[in-house]
């Protein structure tokens, strides 16, 4: 199954960086989301899987006995998904404005001051 | 500390000036040369100790990774330059409070002067290569905001320039070749690199990194080819001249030869490369004084030239030839920096530096004309000025050097023959004869301006008399560390009559000659564009504007304003790099036994997955935004349901409510969002190509990270201490609240800033379109 998820999860990639390379703005936002999709998965899935065993300590005892998930990559990608969404957020609202300020939603238009001047 | 704290003195008119000048705004200069005055007689008293042969070290860890310490060095060569710089601080310091007396940007002179002085101070007590070249970049960089003085003029501005690319870039060869000495040696410090010279001198990059530092030096005291930036540099105040452009910083390649001779002195390629861009340099620069007409110009080229003999003589080697040298350097500072004040006199007092306008000018500046003849005559080589002990002694060692000794010999002559030819034209032409108009009325500058020049044209002259008893105990101990042996320095004024003084008379009667039929040399070399002809100057005036068009281009080709092309590039970057360090083929499990040690499958999961696929496929074809929004939301449950599978419930939860909520904000403002820009097919399969590569590099990277085991020890201390010591059973949440607390303090200090980022956006009134772009 990891080898389908890691399959997935370069596709999740491939996706997202294919969007970010488009002119448009809500392709961009769409790309940005992907790759958030594809950063958490592959967080989650590089520390091995185990299924359906949280990590939790049974009530009664102090430590976990036998096998359980990796609660690290679980506590990033909790971290990930909630400081991806403030980011998501922000694009787009900030892509909205920049849209409704200039007129353009083409990222073409919009590399004034990264040209050289003759 | 004392010597960190001597070095820190020196700087100190840099942060003093600004203050000094707007408490006493006609004096401060002269109150700032307190500081030289200072350090000078620190070096002499010093020198009273290094004579009975004492050598001063102290250090100070600074940098311990780069070995670079604040080692600083007190020996007979080091004191010996220390004295010249901080005495003709003094002079410089006083010339220049006049000199610059009615200019409003003069706190600003005294900063740049002091900054300078300061660096020249730390680079000779410097007691280490590398800390040598520190203080060494930072005179390059002190020159040029002096010589930008006048940043108003664009010539100042590309002469400062110039020169600074031209130094700096000789500075970079030198650092090469210290990192190289230092990789070989394993030491950058002097006496550990003296008492074992073969630590250098056995290992096979020895001539390279001679060469290299002998390019850092030839930069410097622009020898040729590298010379055509201190003519021009002549663009500076006078003050600057004097100082920087004679005395001191152009003598700073000369003690770096000097300090590194005692391990290269003896390399065969140290008597071929110094004696022979030396003495070709030393003809050029006269033959090259004796054509301009530029009282400055003349000064810079004779400057050149007198540079060419001292590394001439380095070259040579000999002990007679190094005593020369030093000997020299004194010489050359007494005469030439008088001149270079004699020369801002005569500017700033008549409006005009060309020669052939000037003549009879004795009666109007008597005081300058008393210190150009004493500083003319010392560099004619009269007797008895210290001049004329200084030819006598460098005759004899050009007629003495092992090897090309005619040749050497004739070079000097004809060096000495035009030298002597200038010095009749600047100390008796320009003084004497009818009385001449000049652009400004002429009379004698202020007093300020008169200390300097005539205190160092006597102090010529004194330095002849009583050779013996002031020139010779410094000079000895100078050449003896040059040297690394105890050799014997006799200055005398009065050899007899030898066949070296009849070269001198020589020197000065065909000089006389020279002088007469000057105008006709200057006419005949006009008729050929000297400049040109050997034009390392025209090389370097082409380089420049290809440097910037090729550095415009690349910057055009990476930087082309499309954000598309800056991310394929990091991308394929990444990727490059993945394969490079992973490599392709470094499975060492075969790929098909992947399948076998994964956790199998489950038809629900890949159900699961394939709707995710499903999703992505209706989100790359689909146009309409809704249909997108949906389609994502899609593939962010199916993470969801991914996360809830493999022991994650939280995350999975996490995951469903965000992803909820970003399809609410996306359905809000999605009739405010834009809509699909379309791009032509043909960019669209551009794109293909670094997606899918990118995303194979991450699948790749996944499986290859899967075929080694996981160090699990951070696992098992969060599942041993999440209960004992915080007291929770799901150690998710115990993470994240308790044992990496600040972290999550951290995320939610990034959703408030996020979220006031969005208020401030929303908060932006909408004004009139402005039009963007084509």
């Amino acid at each position: 199954m990891d080898v389908l998820l890691s399959i997935i999860t370069g596709l999740l990639y491939a996706v997202g960086f294919y969007l970010l390379l488009h002119k448009g703005m809500t392709k961009m936002i769409i790309g940005i989301m992907a790759l958030g999709y594809a950063s958490n998965l592959f967080i989650f899935i590089v520390a091995r899987l185990t299924r359906g065993i949280p990590a939790l300590i049974k009530a009664g005892e102090s430590t976990v006995s036998g096998e359980y998930a990796d609660p690290i990559p679980q506590a990033l990608v909790l971290t990930a998904i909630v400081i991806g969404f403030g980011i998501q957020a922000f694009a787009i609202v900030l892509l909205r404005q920049v849209y409704l300020n200039t007129g353009t939603a083409n990222m073409d238009d919009l590399n004034i001051t990264d040209k050289l001047e003759n | 500390m004392e010597f960190l704290l001597i070095v820190l003195i020196s700087f100190s008119g840099s942060l003093l000036s600004p203050l000094l000048f707007r408490l006493l705004p006609k004096k401060a200069g002269l109150i700032m040369a307190a500081i030289p005055l200072f350090l000078f007689s620190w070096a002499s008293v010093k020198m009273w100790h290094i004579v009975d042969g004492v050598v001063f070290q102290e250090s100070l860890a600074w940098v311990q990774s780069f070995g670079l310490d604040l080692l600083f060095r007190l020996d007979g060569l080091s004191v010996f330059f220390l004295m010249l710089i901080t005495g003709f601080g003094v002079f410089i310091h006083v010339y220049a409070n006049s000199y610059l007396e009615n200019d409003k940007n003069r706190p600003r002179f005294f900063v740049f002067l002091s900054l300078f002085m300061g660096a020249m101070v730390g680079l000779v007590m410097s007691g280490s290569l590398l800390l040598m070249f520190v203080f060494w970049e930072l005179t390059s960089l002190s020159s040029y905001l002096l010589i930008g003085y006048y940043h108003n003029k664009e010539k100042s501005r590309d002469s400062a320039l110039q020169a600074m690319l031209v130094t700096v870039m000789g500075g970079l060869f030198m650092l090469a070749g210290i990192i190289l000495i230092g990789h070989e040696a394993g030491t950058f410090r002097f006496d550990e690199l003296m008492a074992n010279p073969d630590l250098i001198l056995q290992s096979p990059n020895v001539n390279l990194i001679f060469i290299l530092l002998a390019i850092g030096a030839f930069t410097k005291s622009a020898q040729f080819p590298f010379h055509f930036w201190l003519p021009n540099a002549m663009e500076a105040p006078a003050p600057v001249s004097a100082y920087l452009h004679s005395t001191t910083m152009v003598k700073a390649g000369i003690f770096l030869l000097a300090r590194i001779s005692p391990v290269f002195n003896g390399l065969p390629l140290w008597h071929v490369l110094l004696p022979a861009v030396g003495g070709f340099t030393m003809v050029y620069g006269a033959v090259m004084a004796i054509i301009h007409t530029d009282l400055k110009k003349i000064l810079a080229y004779t400057t050149v030239s007198a540079l060419g003999i001292m590394v001439m003589l380095l070259g040579i080697g000999t002990t007679v030839a190094v005593q020369a040298a030093m000997i020299f350097v004194l010489a050359h500072a007494l005469y030439k920096g008088t001149l270079f004040m004699v020369a801002g006199n005569i500017d700033h007092e008549t409006g005009t530096r060309d020669v052939t306008k000037l003549s009879g000018l004795r009666k109007k500046l008597p005081y300058t004309f008393v210190a150009a003849l004493l500083a003319a005559m010392s560099m004619s080589g009269v007797l008895p000025f210290f001049g004329f002990v200084a030819k006598e002694i460098l005759y004899h060692a050009a007629a003495h050097s092992p090897g090309w000794s005619y040749l050497t010999l004739a070079a000097t002559f004809i060096a000495g023959v035009l030298f002597a030819a200038l010095a009749i034209e600047i100390g008796y032409k320009i003084f004497f004869g009818k009385e001449v108009e000049t652009p400004k009325h002429a009379h004698e500058a202020p007093r300020g301006m008169l200390f300097g020049p005539l205190s160092a044209a006597v102090l010529g002259l004194v330095g002849g008399l009583f050779a013996e008893q002031l020139a010779q105990p410094l000079l000895h101990h100078t050449s003896n560390v040059v040297l690394k042996v105890d050799s014997v320095l006799k200055l005398t004024l009065w050899h007899g009559f030898t066949l070296i003084f009849g070269l001198s008379l020589l020197t000065l009667a065909a000089g006389w000659g020279v002088y007469r039929v000057r105008h006709k040399i200057r006419s005949f070399a006009g008729r050929f564009n000297l400049n040109n002809l050997f034009g390392p100057e025209a090389i370097y005036q082409k380089f420049i504007p290809t440097l910037l068009k090729v550095s415009k281009a690349q910057t055009r080709f990476f930087q082309s304003g499309l954000l598309r092309n800056y991310l394929v590039i990091i991308a394929m970057f990444f990727v490059g790099m993945v394969f490079l360090v992973v490599g392709f083929g470094s499975f060492d499990v075969p790929f098909l036994e992947l399948f076998h040690s994964s956790v199998g499958f489950r038809w629900h999961e890949v159900l699961i997955v394939a709707i995710m696929l499903i999703a992505l496929g209706v989100l790359l074809t689909s146009e309409s935004r809704l249909t997108v929004i949906v389609a994502l939301g899609l593939v962010g449950y199916g993470t969801a349901m991914i996360f809830l599978f493999f022991g994650a419930p939280d995350v999975a939860m996490t995951q469903f409510l965000i992803e909820t909520l970003t399809v609410v904000l996306f359905v809000l403002i999605l009739n405010k969002l834009p809509k699909f820009v379309d791009i032509s097919t043909s960019m669209r399969r551009r794109f293909i190509t670094p997606a899918l590569l990118f995303g194979l590099t991450m699948t790749f990277l996944l499986l290859w990270v899967h075929q080694g085991e996981i160090d699990p020890s951070l696992k098992e201390y969060f599942a041993q201490n999440s209960y004992l010591q915080a007291k929770g059973h799901n150690i998710v949440n115990v993470i994240l609240v308790d044992f990496r607390g600040l972290d999550t303090l951290g995320e939610i200090t990034v959703l408030v800033v996020a979220s006031l980022g969005v208020y401030s956006l929303l908060k932006i009134v909408k004004e009139d379109k402005p039009k963007v772009g084509k």
